[in-house]
């Protein structure tokens, strides 16, 4: 009778180990599919916002607002000095007219910034130390600026264009910068 | 009455080995064996998981845009912009004239008549020409941290001659670190940009841009 007891007990002790060990192994697989779900889902919103810069680039690349012409044709990655300035100026203005302009603006490029800077002939380079940045520069490269503060992550790409100015008929090498945040 | 309990307990011991001592040394071998199996089991299942998962290539849109896309934009646009060099000439006809060993002098008076022109101390037109490469790609490219290759030569046919300008240069200060640089980034795959030349219908410009990997050894 007592070895019946002994027995069934180290069954029923046997059992509740079995038992610890299989819900041990059951919360590892949990924990270990919930991290590698945020991975990939972390993974998916970055290559969202890939995706959604590249777009924007190409929104800012063919902006009839900017692109040059020539005979009514348009060129490819170049963008217009006077239209530019023009541009620029429109969105700067702060008349109740201009106000609205600009919000047409901020609603198709929604967190985002865009800065367009001339590398060749003239180059004015922006201080590397990041406590002496000239805002003179940065006010003159800057030709939208949409980002609002305390965002997750910023990405940043740049588009290489020709400058032309109709005036003197030349033109110059420089880039488009362009930042997106989510 | 002693001896009769003497004969049970060995009956007993006779019994418990008979019934639990032989047999559960068999029983637990065989369930070592059954851990081991389950063991190798979720070692083969988590080790798959973790290959397919953490070493998965991940597809980096902005990354493959810059390999493919951006190379040839860059020469593109590089190759249209105004030479600063001679009047009404762009900078395609200083690589061809560059190209043809057209060994011509850039108009010292035009270049001064330019505000703030950089590089315009220098006269050759194939120092001019890498000056202004390394000056328009080093504020473009390296103000985004993204390390390039650059070299440019004639080929005829299938044969190659040595390239005529070839950055970074060699004699850059910053030759060793740029080099450095370039081999530790991702390879990737690059096409050349073709430009003809004028007049001999076989010889062809070829101009390698390779960002963020070394060009191809060709």
């Amino acid at each position: 009778m007592k070895l019946l007891t002994r027995k069934s007990q180290l069954k029923i002790g046997e059992t509740i180990f079995v038992l610890m060990i299989f819900f041990i192994l059951v919360t590892i697989g949990a924990v270990f599919y919930v991290k590698i779900q945020s991975i990939s889902a972390g993974d998916e919103q970055k290559k969202q916002l890939e995706l959604h810069t590249l777009k924007i680039a190409q929104q800012v690349k063919s902006l009839p607002e900017l692109i040059c012409t020539q005979a009514a044709i348009e060129e490819f990655d170049c963008i217009d000095k006077l239209k530019f300035e023009a541009f620029k100026s429109r969105l700067e203005d702060t008349s109740d007219k201009s106000k609205k302009f600009k919000q047409y603006y901020d609603n198709i490029f929604l967190n985002v910034k865009i800065s367009i800077k001339e590398v060749y002939p003239t180059y004015t380079a922006s201080s590397e130390n990041s406590e002496e940045v000239d805002t003179t520069i940065e006010k003159k490269d800057n030709l939208f600026d949409n980002m609002l503060k305390n965002v997750k992550s910023i990405n940043s790409m740049f588009l290489p264009i020709t400058f032309y100015d109709p005036i003197t008929n030349q033109y110059s090498f420089g880039y488009i910068r362009i930042e997106v945040a989510k | 009455m002693s001896a009769k309990t003497h004969n049970t307990k060995n009956h007993s011991k006779k019994l418990f080995r008979k019934l639990h001592i032989e047999p559960f040394s068999k029983k637990s071998q065989t369930e070592i064996m059954g851990l081991l199996i389950i063991f190798i089991i979720i070692s083969l299942i988590i080790m798959f998981t973790v290959s397919t998962v953490f070493f998965k290539k991940s597809s980096k849109v902005l990354d493959e845009y810059n390999q493919q896309q951006l190379s040839s934009s860059m020469v593109s646009a590089f190759l249209k912009t105004n030479s600063f060099c001679l009047p009404d000439t762009d900078m395609e006809d200083l690589i061809v004239a560059v190209a043809k060993n057209n060994m011509m002098q850039c108009d010292a008076e035009y270049q001064s008549s330019i505000q703030n022109l950089q590089c315009k101390d220098i006269q050759k037109i194939d120092e001019y020409l890498k000056c202004a490469l390394q000056t328009s790609f080093d504020n473009s490219l390296g103000q985004f941290n993204m390390p390039y290759q650059l070299e440019m030569k004639v080929t005829s046919g299938d044969s190659a001659i040595k390239p005529f300008i070839t950055l970074p240069d060699e004699a850059d200060e910053k030759y060793v670190e740029k080099m450095k640089t370039l081999s530790s980034a991702t390879s990737g795959s690059v096409e050349p940009y073709i430009l003809p030349l004028s007049g001999s219908s076989m010889n062809v410009v070829e101009i390698w841009l390779c960002i963020n990997s070394e060009c191809p050894e060709i």
